[in-house]
Order: C-alpha cells, then sequence, then structure tokens
C-alpha cells in the first residue's frame, strides 16, 4: 500500500470517528428516537467504507475471474438476506392464528351468548379485518388522514353504525369527503363477515365510549347530530317526548318560567342545582347532560331520563346549544351549513331514513347467508 | 448447443403445455374439489412461488433483451459502428436459450399449479380460457417462430435488407409486449377482479383497475432489466475476455447497457407511484396494507436496493471517469455528489416506526405502545419525514445527482480521451452486482403484488385458507428471493457461458 494511500485513509477515517458521534448527538437533539439514530449510524459507516472504495487504488484484473463472480454473488445474497432479517418482522404465528380464525374462529363466535365475551369477540374481529389501519383507537392505529377515530363511537345509534359498516357510502362526514377517501372504508363487509363477527363487531363497537360525562367528541358542532336532537326536542322522534311545546320550537319560551334557551348569559332559576344556576354559557357537558336528564324537581321540567337514552340527551343538548351559540355551534351558522353542498346532502340523507332502514335490513340478510 | 435443438425444445414444450392446459379446461368443467397434496417440507406455496418467479425473470429476460437488441441493431445501422451489431447478435444468442427457459418454467408452473391449486387453476381457466389458450398461445408461437427466424435470417436478410430484419425484430417486440400484456390480465385480475365480477364481459375482466398500470411497470421493468442483463453480460465476457479488442469491446457494453439501464429506471419510482395509486383507488385497504401494514417493510427494502443501483450506477460512471484523461478535475464535485445521494437515500428510507405492522403486536420486542413509540417511532415533529413530500424530494435529488454525474462525464469526454478497455477491473464486478442486485429487487417486489391479496387467491372472490396462505415474513421473502435469484443466476450464468464462450478471441 503506498503512503499516500494510507494517508488517505486516516484521512478519512478520522472525518467518520468526528462524523460519527456528531450524526448521533444532532439526531438526538432533533429528537430521533433510538432506531433512527442507528440508522443515521448505519449510513455514516456505510458511506466511510463507500469511499474507501472510491479512492481505492485500480484493481488488479484476476486469473480467477469466476471465483470473484461467485463472491460478487455470495456478497450480493448475504447483504440482502441480512437486510431482509435484520428489519423488524412479524410473528408468523399471528399471521397463522388468523386463517384459523377466519376458518373454525368464526363458527365458535357466532355461539357466544355472554356480552362481555362477544364484545372481546368483538375486538378479535376488528384486528381480523383490519379495521386499525385506518382508523385511531386508542390511540392506536390509523390516522387521521384515514378514517375517522373510533373511541367515540359506542354513542352513536346501533343503526348509524349498521350502516356505517355495511353501506359506508350511505353518508360521508363531512371531512372525509375528499376524492381519494371518500370511498376509502371497505364496502364488502356484508359479504366477508359471518353472522358470528358482526355481532361481535356490532357489540365492541357500540361499547366504545370515552367517558359517561362528556359530549361524544365532536358533537357539539356536527350537524347531523345537531340536526337529530332537533326533532327529539321538536317531537318528530318521539310525540310524547316534545320540548318544544313549553321551550318553543325556536327556543323562544311558550311557557312561564321555563328556561330561556336563546339566551347565553341568562342564569338559572332558584330551583335548579347549585351548579347551574350559572349562565348556560359557563355550563360544562355535564350540566346539560343532567339538566335534561334529571331535570329540575318541583318545576314543569322532568327528569327526561326514562324517555330518552344516554345518547338522545346528548343530541338534544347539542340542539338547545345552538340555539344561544354557547357550544360554539349558533343557527346562523347552521343555516348557512345546510345551504352549502354537503349540508344539502345531510338533508336528503336524513329524510331517507326509511329507505336507508331497508337497504341495512337487506345487506343483515346477506350476512346470515355468509 | 444448437440453436435448433434449442428452439425444437420450446416448441414442444410449448405444444405439450398448451396440450395440457386444454385437457384440464376441459376437466375444469366438472367441478374440481380442492387439492389434498401438499409438498413435503417447504409447503405448496413455496414451490409455487419458486417455479413462477424463475419463469417470471427469465420472462422479463426474453422481454427486455429484445427491445435492448432492436435498438442496438438500429444504432449500429444508422452509425456504421459495428460494435452495436455485434451486441445484439451476442445477446440474441443468450436469449434463444433463455426462450428455452422461459418454457420450461412456464410449463412446469402451469403443471404444478393445476396440481396443488386445482379449484384456483380451473376458476381461472374458465374465465380467461379465451386468452389462455387462444391469444396466450398463438402470441407466444408468433413470438418465439419470429424470434429464431430473426436469428437465422441475421447474416442472410440482415446483411441485404437490414429494414427487413429490423422489422422481424420489432414484430418480435410487438408479440412479445402482447404476450406480456395477455398474462398481465390475469395476475392483474386476481388482485383487482372488476366489481361485480359476476356477469362481467372478458374484457372487463382483462381491462381491470390495474392490468394498464402493471403492464406499464412491467414495460419499464423489462427495458432497464435488459440494460443491466447487457451490461452484466458484458462484465462476466470482460472477466473471460483475453484480448485487448474483446475487453475493449465488453468495456464499452457494459456502459451502454448500464447507461440504458439507468434510463429506464428513472421514471419506474413514478410509474410505481402511479400503480399503487391505483391499487389504493380500487380498495384503499390494500393499498394500506402494503405501505402501512405487513408488507410496509418490503417498501423499506425497496428504498435501500433501489439507492443501491443509485449509488452503484454513480460508482460505475466515476470508474468510467478515471479512465478519461483530464477528468479529475470533476472529482470533488462527483463525491460531493455522493454524499447527496446517501443523504437522500436515508430520506427515502425514513419510515414512519420500525415496526413491521401498523399497530404493535406482541412478539415484537416491545412491551407496550409507549416503549415502543419511544424507541422506534418518529415523534409528531418529525413526522413530516416519513411521508410522500420528503419522499418525493429525497428521490427527485438522487435522480438528480445521476443525471449531473452523466453530464459531467459527457463534459470529461469532451475534453479528454477514452480508451476503452483500461477501466478499472472493478467495474466488471460492479455491472455483476448491478444486475444481480435488479434481479433479486424485481423478484422481491413482484412478491409483494402477490402477497397484497392476503388470503384470497382471487381479491374477495376465491379464498385461500390453506396453511400457507399467511402473508410470509420480510425474513423468510428475503431467504426465498435470494434463493430465487440464485437459481436464475445460476441457470443464466449457464446460459451465457455456453452460447458466448466461443465469442472471446484467445490470447496472443
Ligand atoms: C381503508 C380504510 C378503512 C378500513 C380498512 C376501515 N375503514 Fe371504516 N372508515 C374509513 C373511512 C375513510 C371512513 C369515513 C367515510 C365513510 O364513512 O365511509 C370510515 C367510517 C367508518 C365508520 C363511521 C365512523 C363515523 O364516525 O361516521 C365506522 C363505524 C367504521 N368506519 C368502522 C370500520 C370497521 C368496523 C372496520 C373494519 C371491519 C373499518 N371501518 C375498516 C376507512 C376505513
Ligand atoms: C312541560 C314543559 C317542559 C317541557 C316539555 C320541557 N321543559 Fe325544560 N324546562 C321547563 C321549565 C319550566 C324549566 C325551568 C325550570 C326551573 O325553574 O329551573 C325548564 C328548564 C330546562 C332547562 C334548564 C334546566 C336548569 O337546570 O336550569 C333545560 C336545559 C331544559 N329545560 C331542556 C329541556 C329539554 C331538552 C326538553 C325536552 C326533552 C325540555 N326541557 C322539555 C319546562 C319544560
Amino acid at each position: 500500500m503506498s503512503d499516500a494511500n494510507s494517508i488517505n485513509i486516516k484521512r478519512k477515517a478520522i472525518i467518520a470517528i468526528i462524523a460519527l458521534p456528531s450524526v448521533w448527538i444532532i439526531s438526538y437533539l432533533l429528537g430521533f428516537p433510538i432506531l433512527f439514530r442507528w440508522m443515521f449510524a448505519v449510513y455514516v459507516v456505510v458511506i466511510f467504507l463507500f469511499f474507501l472504495l472510491l479512492d481505492a487504488p485500480a484493481m488488479e484484473r484476476r486469473k480467477r475471474g469466476g471465483l470473484s463472480i461467485l463472491l460478487t454473488f455470495l456478497i450480493g445474497s448475504v447483504v440482502y438476506t441480512v437486510i431482509g432479517v435484520g428489519f423488524p418482522q412479524y410473528d408468523p404465528k399471528i399471521e397463522r392464528e388468523k386463517i384459523r380464525k377466519l376458518t373454525t374462529g368464526r363458527m365458535e363466535m357466532a355461539k357466544i351468548e355472554d356480552p362481555v365475551k362477544l364484545i372481546e369477540a368483538g375486538k378479535d374481529a376488528y384486528d381480523l379485518y383490519e379495521c386499525y389501519n385506518c382508523h385511531k383507537l386508542k390511540g392506536k392505529g390509523g390516522a387521521k388522514s384515514r378514517g375517522p377515530e373510533l373511541d367515540d363511537i359506542g354513542w352513536e345509534s346501533a343503526f348509524y353504525i349498521k350502516e356505517a359498516l355495511l353501506d359506508p357510502m350511505a353518508w360521508i362526514p363531512d371531512e372525509f369527503d375528499k376524492p381519494k377517501l371518500r370511498d376509502a372504508m371497505p364496502d364488502y363487509y356484508s359479504e366477508e363477515l359471518n353472522e358470528g363477527e358482526y355481532k361481535a363487531v356490532m357489540a365492541y363497537l357500540k361499547s366504545l365510549r370515552l367517558s359517561a360525562d362528556k359530549m361524544p367528541r365532536g358533537w357539539w358542532t356536527e350537524p347531523r347530530i345537531i340536526l337529530e336532537g332537533k326533532n327529539i326536542y321538536d317531537g318528530i322522534t318521539n310525540p310524547s317526548v316534545n320540548c318544544a311545546a313549553c321551550h318553543g320550537r325556536d327556543g323562544k319560551s311558550v311557557m312561564s318560567g321555563a328556561r330561556e334557551m336563546r339566551d347565553a348569559n341568562a342564569k338559572g332559576s332558584e330551583k335548579t342545582d347549585v351548579s347551574r344556576k350559572k349562565p348556560i354559557k359557563e355550563w360544562s357537558d355535564k350540566d346539560w347532560f343532567d339538566a335534561i336528564k334529571k331535570g329540575v324537581p318541583e318545576t314543569a321540567m322532568l327528569g327526561w331520563g326514562q324517555a330518552l337514552s344516554d345518547s338522545d340527551i346528548w343530541k338534544v343538548a347539542a340542539y338547545c346549544a345552538t340555539l344561544s351559540g354557547a357550544k360554539g355551534m349558533t343557527q346562523e351558522k347552521l343555516k348557512a351549513f345546510l345551504e352549502t353542498e354537503h349540508g344539502k346532502l345531510l338533508t336528503s340523507y336524513l329524510k331517507k331514513e326509511d329507505e336507508r332502514k331497508e337497504k341495512v335490513t337487506e345487506l343483515e340478510g346477506e350476512i346470515e347467508g355468509n | 448447443m444448437k440453436i435448433k435443438n434449442i428452439s425444437l425444445v420450446s416448441v414442444f414444450t410449448s405444444l405439450l403445455v398448451l396440450g395440457l392446459t386444454i385437457s384440464a379446461y376441459a376437466a375444469a368443467q366438472s367441478d374440481i374439489p380442492e387439492a389434498e397434496f401438499t409438498f413435503p417440507y417447504i409447503g405448496n406455496r413455496v414451490v409455487i412461488w419458486l417455479i413462477s418467479e424463475v419463469h417470471l425473470l427469465f420472462g422479463a429476460f426474453i422481454l427486455g433483451t429484445p427491445i435492448f437488441i432492436v435498438v442496438c441493431e438500429y444504432i449500429g445501422m444508422r452509425t456504421k459502428d459495428m460494435r452495436y451489431e455485434r451486441l445484439a447478435k451476442e445477446i440474441t444468442k443468450v436469449t434463444l436459450l433463455c426462450y428455452a427457459f422461459t418454457v420450461l418454467f412456464g410449463g412446469m408452473f402451469a403443471m404444478f399449479l393445476f396440481a396443488l391449486y386445482p379449484k384456483l387453476s380451473a376458476y381461472l381457466l374458465i374465465k380467461f380460457f379465451p386468452i389462455a389458450v387462444g391469444v396466450y398461445s398463438i402470441l407466444w408461437v408468433t413470438e418465439s417462430t419470429l424470434m429464431y427466424l430473426y436469428w437465422y435470417t441475421w447474416d442472410t436478410l440482415g446483411a441485404r435488407k437490414k429494414g427487413l430484419h429490423l422489422a422481424m425484430g420489432i414484430g418480435v417486440n410487438i408479440s412479445g409486449f402482447l404476450t406480456m400484456a395477455a398474462i398481465n390480465s390475469v395476475a392483474s385480475f386476481m388482485l383487482t377482479p372488476p366489481k361485480p365480477v359476476e356477469g362481467a364481459t372478458l374484457w372487463q375482466l382483462v381491462n381491470n383497475a390495474t392490468w394498464i398500470p402493471l403492464i406499464l411497470h412491467r414495460l419499464l421493468g423489462n427495458v432497464c432489466f435488459g440494460g443491466f442483463i447487457a451490461a452484466m453480460i458484458a462484465g462476466y465476457m470482460s472477466i473471460i475476455s483475453k484480448t485487448k479488442e474483446d475487453r475493449a469491446f465488453y468495456d464499452w457494453q457494459g456502459f451502454v447497457g448500464t447507461l440504458i439501464g439507468m434510463a429506464f429506471l428513472l421514471p419506474i419510482p413514478i410509474m410505481g407511484y402511479i400503480y399503487s395509486l391505483e391499487i389504493y383507488k380500487y380498495g384503499a385497504e390494500l393499498g394500506v396494507y402494503q405501505m402501512s401494514d405487513r408488507l410496509s417493510m418490503f417498501y423499506e427494502i425497496n428504498g435501500i436496493l433501489t439507492g443501491v443501483l443509485f449509488v452503484g450506477a454513480n460508482y460505475y460512471i466515476w470508474l468510467s471517469m478515471k479512465r478519461i484523461t483530464g477528468a479529475e478535475r470533476f472529482k470533488s464535485i462527483i463525491k460531493i455528489g455522493f454524499i447527496v445521494a446517501f443523504i437522500s437515500n436515508a430520506i427515502w428510507v425514513i419510515p414512519r416506526h420500525f415496526i413491521a405492522t401498523m399497530i404493535l403486536e406482541p412478539g415484537m420486542g416491545y412491551a407496550n405502545e409507549a416503549e415502543m413509540m419511544a424507541s422506534a417511532e418518529l415523534p409528531s415533529h418529525l413526522a413530516f419525514l416519513s411521508l410522500m413530500p420528503a419522499k418525493n424530494i429525497a428521490v427527485t435529488l438522487i435522480i438528480l445527482v445521476t443525471l449531473l454525474n452523466y453530464i459531467l462525464y459527457w463534459r470529461a469526454l469532451k475534453k479528454g480521451e477514452i480508451v476503452w478497455g483500461k477501466i478499472d477491473a472493478m467495474a466488471d464486478y460492479v455491472l455483476i452486482f448491478q444486475s444481480f442486485t435488479v434481479i433479486w429487487l424485481m423478484a422481491f417486489m413482484g412478491a409483494v403484488r402477490e402477497l397484497n391479496r392476503k388470503f384470497y387467491h382471487v381479491y374477495l372472490h376465491i379464498k385461500d385458507y390453506t396453511v400457507d396462505a399467511f402473508s410470509p415474513t420480510l425474513a423468510y421473502s428475503s431467504v426465498l428471493t435470494t434463493i430465487i435469484t440464485a437459481i436464475f443466476f445460476a441457470l443464466l450464468s449457464f446460459a451465457i457461458w455456453l452460447m458466448l464462450h466461443k465469442e472471446v478471441a484467445p490470447s496472443k
């Protein structure tokens, strides 16, 4: 080896020895986790070796070319195989188990009666069909840009969830109404799931709720929910629940003493719970819920806990809040939204409820045959 | 071996396969049960995987090289540079033997498929009967006949009526292209059958969502493949060359092959992107399964190997420039280019997280999500590095560096002088290594398309619940890919040696 060459190598080695910790420290400071730092370190070493190769003296012609050719293949084979083996893997057992679940497992699922076990089985089916690839749930999987987070989906009506699963194009939430996303949700679950899996997934989805005391995520401002709440409030959904009879169609009280819904600053009455004496705009989610569920004792405001499901109470609360704008959504904004394209879609979607129910029933019929 | 014998073997096997296919079609009319038989030790899937992939690699060979050959013949005719003519002829000889290999493995593939997956074979055969038997075999026979004619008339017709001979070569390519298009219909159908598949016309089955993207992707891939193979043959031949003239010739061939290989490598990432987009549009869950879930680490390796190809090609230019007088002045700028290329590649490869699936599973070495995120997932302020815009910039940079190096090469050529044959002996091995990389990568990524279907033979229509329908791990697929590549190279090296070892002149 010539002197010039060895000096050259020394110089490169010094650069590499400086570069290695520098890259490590800089990437640490930038916040790269350890595996990424390792990856960068490997790159530095590879660059170093490569630069040695660049300035290496020209190779002599070999007599035994065949051996060198073999060696070339060997290097390629070993390096690529090692890379393949070295990168993160998954346990093939899990994949094999999937096949079992798709054959015998799904039959077992159909026999489960216990509701708790059914929910567990539903989680299994959820994983089996890789719903997590698009939906974030409990902080895992998905991405905001791929599908809605499902943590709070259990507050939706069973019908809504069924429809989302079996006929996903029926309704596309506003933020997913984009070319690449609107038809992303697979539309074949009515063909793929069997009855057991379907029941289990539904039970699982229905069980997903973040908190009993909080308005389900996004509902304060979600027009679809607010319009459903309006129907309850107006007595359309169930004539025996008619808030409008006392509070007025647009929140302008028609009964003396009934809470003025349009004024976010109005204070509560003497009789109401202490926590709700403050102006409506300061109410917590829980205050809204209790007000409707429990009512105000000794007044005409009964508790509606018997007549309305918890989920319906949240819906009607979301509507009531728009009358004063206490939670961000106002009547004006809602009207403006309903004039937009998506708003018109929403109106016609809600109108077609009977038709949609029929379709979902039909698709559920398909599942029975799977 | 005499080329006549080779052609006889090809024709005979083709007829055999055709006969077999027709009888299988007849049998398929009755209800065929699933195969009871499982291949000992390795399982049915691996058998099919191995045979079909080797068949496919030879298929790519005999589709890619004729394009390369005809282009060379044409350039040779226009420039009167006899080296192009010699290059085209020699590669044609190897291609002829590879035809026989293609047919042999194709026949084996068909037989094993019928034997091991009869239900699927019957389904496909009935759906695609006119394509499988009519179009495919007519095209195949046309293509191989033309190819042998092309070879046999090279010195007779080729000497007098070059244009006609060239036209025959173009005919080979057209029928080759159509053959590929025909068989791609089945391959793409299995992943993206039209919706609904019942009642779809034959044309709808053929022209399914990913048919055209697959054709284009493979077409580019095959030309690129042809270029790198020509370069590899050059490497082999240069190693066994004994005279200065031969060495000069093969040195030059290596350069031309690499140039074409690289030129067609550049658009392949873009084509791949369009292809995945089409898959995503067909079924977002398929796209996600590829890009973020169980197949995501395949893309990591794809990134690394593509990087190797780019760096390898630039290293080859570096070696080529070393023998041009006066090219030293470009040294430091090329070196900076290498650093840029490496950094771009690192960015290209950075994943969102270093786990093989979308969510953490047992057996991945982390106790819980938080632990995994702390060591293996990009924090949100760095997540942009794993997204498309960052990748696009990285790919663009690496392509620019390559282009720049070629420009520098030509600038150096203008001023200095090149002595063909005096290249660093290392270059031969670089050429061989490059083609090894291309082929390994092709075999590896081909598997991704197949694995994308998960536990279906035909996505959402024909289920595959056999024991080996699971998605194999990266390690498993890499080992298998290495074996496949080794088989292919062993056969190919044999073909090159057999057909060409007499082409080099004895030492003086
Ligand atoms: C390829 C991505 C993808 C996969 C896989 C996927 N989804 Fe979805 N999902 C979406 C998208 C996008 C939406 C929003 C558009 C829509 O409603 O169609 C959605 C909507 C939903 C909704 C309605 C959510 C809401 O707030 O309105 C539910 C429920 C749902 N999916 C459940 C599932 C279940 C259960 C699975 C697995 C069996 C699954 N999804 C698999 C993409 C996906
Ligand atoms: C029979 C008449 C009547 C009906 C029907 C009625 N309310 Fe009331 N509501 C009242 C009266 C009266 C009050 C005032 C009670 C008080 O003095 O604090 C009131 C108060 C309220 C308050 C404020 C409670 C508080 O703690 O300050 C809310 C919120 C409310 N109603 C919502 C509803 C909703 C929602 C419905 C329909 C499900 C409904 N009401 C139906 C009469 C009615």
